[in-house]
């Protein structure tokens, strides 16, 4: 493909091992991208040995722990949606997250999408003197009619997280033995019969993928605040079984989490329980996360912004339209009436003891 | 005493403002408790929840020139013109001694709008959560919307509507629809129904009413209210253009 103008993009190789710490930087790659980075990522990592979940997959954990358990594999639910796959040192990750209109117009569809973000890849592999073919609707690589990589989606706002994860040295014993189906992988190494190593495939891949994009690369790290978002996103998120074994993310990153559910345009007495909230909250700036919602408008103009979660306090008070509601960790805790801030912070400190 | 408001506005952004501006009045303790009566030209009107796109043709609306606006109470999509009569109840929770359950209030006002169509000859039946039947058709959709202590629930009611327009511009009804007149050949006006829900809500709460018209408080907010929402495509088309995302 040809661009138009050179576009630049940061290149984030890091040696992070950790799975669900790995999860965590991608969502926070794709928040950033969307808060404050000005450029799209294409992120480079290994995991340790890991069944990896789609993000609303059925859960098959009962089935497949005490086959992870014996292999020492652990079980992580993706940033991320797609199939169930397995992972190792041997295998490489590659993830592009990009705003969408930079390399694609509006007119291409998401498997047209999906099968140009495989392309470079496919390509990278088959300069190895491996066969390639971008199958599954642009879903997945494969040689000699198995897969080589699988591929995860996400979306959020403008931008698109689009995920490879190449098996270039996967150990395929390991991988037959914790996944539940019928699995029809190969690795680069098995097609030729020689091992090819991670740091040939990574730079290989790259230069490929830069190539075909017309793209600048420049090597970066993350930034500190990615950092922190993700370390954040770790600790309250991809750590915990709630999200791994249940699928739901947490209420919110911070300890307690307080919606406002007010008529719009607000009304004076809106107004002042807005300001009585921001009041009460101020001395627990780091710990209280506050969102106000608008009757009929949502959240900043959203009804439901991407990667929001609307608890059921919240669902509760938009279908019964009851404003004005205030709503502590998904409770309904005050409604309609203006409570007074010494209320307000009794409540907001009973919710961070939980 | 109530006030019993017929309005001869039928500008349908207007009409909403009008709406939303005795509610907040209401609200603050200002004005009447409210039963009006009014009807709005051709135009789609959305649930505030509704994703416009879903249940409107919006090529089909521009093509028409059909304003589609979006309404401060939940429910489905509706497509009125003069042959359509809202009727709006607006006052406080504690003169009408209403539950907080959604359905109950559906029930209690249902009771009380059957009651009023059966002293005009039509038979029609409660359909929960919030429909009225007629031969087994739709011919009245029931909303409501909680504002702190005080309850907007209105209601419409096809008397003489262009079917095929409405056929034309809603995507997916989820009920068969009819005109009154089609059913029973005969055509209520607004005076009809206003007096029949009146004579029904003084029989049902005991309220009393009588004849009033706009304050001047509330056309000024009203006016604000249309400006600030009811004309704006932030408020009324934002769904359509909201992002999807996976």
């Amino acid at each position: 493909m040809v661009m138009a103008d050179t576009h630049i993009c940061r290149i984030v190789s890091h040696s992070e091992s950790n799975a669900k710490m790995n999860e965590a930087y991608e969502e926070a790659t794709l928040i950033a991208r969307h808060q404050e980075q000005p450029m799209d990522t294409i992120r480079v990592w290994q995991n340790e040995s890991a069944v990896l979940l789609g993000n609303s997959g059925e859960m098959e954990i009962s089935v497949i722990e005490d086959r992870c358990k014996l292999n020492n594999v652990t079980i992580v639910r993706r940033a991320s949606s797609g199939k169930t796959i397995y992972q190792d040192q041997g295998t490489l990750n590659l993830t592009y997250v990009i705003r969408q209109k930079n390399l694609f117009t509006e007119t291409e569809n998401l498997t047209e999408i999906y099968r140009r973000l495989c392309e470079p890849v496919a390509h990278g592999i088959s300069r190895f003197g491996v066969k390639t073919e971008v199958a599954d609707y642009g879903q997945s690589i494969s040689a000699q009619g198995k897969r080589l990589c699988n591929t995860f989606v996400n979306f959020y706002y403008d931008l698109i997280l689009f995920g490879l994860s190449i098996n270039i040295n996967t150990n395929l014993n390991v991988l037959r033995q914790v996944l539940k189906q019928e699995d029809d992988s190969t690795t680069i190494s098995a097609v030729l019969g020689r091992t090819v190593s991670m740091e040939d495939a990574s730079k290989t891949l790259l230069n490929s993928i830069t190539e075909h994009f017309g793209l600048t690369a420049e090597n970066q790290n993350f930034t500190l605040s990615e950092e922190e978002l993700a370390k954040r996103l770790y600790q309250k998120k991809y750590s915990k079984d709630e999200w791994t074994i249940h699928g739901r993310s947490p209420l919110s990153l911070r300890d307690v989490l307080v919606d406002l559910y007010v008529a719009y345009p607000p009304t004076r007495s809106c107004k002042e329980i807005i300001e009585n909230v921001k009041s009460a909250i101020t001395e627990f700036r780091d710990k209280v996360e506050l969102r106000i919602w608008m009757h009929g408008k949502g959240l900043d103009g959203q009804r439901c912004p991407p990667g929001v979660t609307m608890t059921g306090g919240l669902i509760r008070a938009s279908k019964e339209s009851i404003i004005p509601a205030v709503i502590i960790n998904g409770e309904i805790v005050f409604s309609r009436d203006v409570p007074s801030k010494e209320d307000l912070r009794s409540k907001i400190l009973q919710g961070m003891k939980g | 005493m109530w006030r019993l408001l017929i309005d001869q506005t039928t500008e349908p952004a207007f009409n909403l403002a009008v709406e939303e501006a005795i509610l907040r009045h209401r609200k603050d303790g200002l004005g009447q408790d409210t039963l009006r009566v009014w009807r709005n030209d051709r135009s789609v009107i959305v649930g505030c929840h509704t994703n416009a796109n879903e249940e409107v043709d919006l090529e089909a609306c521009r093509k028409m020139g059909m304003m589609v606006l979006r309404r401060t109470s939940g429910g489905g999509a509706v497509y009125q013109d003069l042959g359509n009569i809202n009727y709006s109840i607006i006052a406080k929770d504690r003169s009408l001694s209403l539950a907080y359950d959604v359905l109950d209030v559906y029930r209690t006002f249902s009771d009380t709008v059957l009651r009023a169509l059966n002293s005009l000859n039509i038979q029609a039946v409660f359909c929960p959560p919030n429909v009225i039947l007629l031969n087994g058709k739709k011919i009245s959709g029931l909303a409501q919307h909680r504002f702190y202590d005080t309850i907007l629930f209105h209601g419409t009611l096809l008397v003489n509507t262009d079917l095929q327009s409405l056929s034309a511009v809603l995507l997916r009804p989820k009920q068969e629809v009819t005109n009154i007149s089609i059913e029973l050949s005969k055509h209520p006006d607004a005076s009809d129904v206003s007096n029949a829900l009146a004579k029904s809500f003084h029989e049902s709460f005991g309220v009393q009413f009588s004849q009033g018209s706009l304050e001047s408080s509330e056309i000024a907010l009203a006016e604000e209210l249309r400006q600030v929402k009811y004309s704006t495509d932030r408020w009324n088309i934002q769904n359509a253009e909201r992002i999807e995302y996976g």
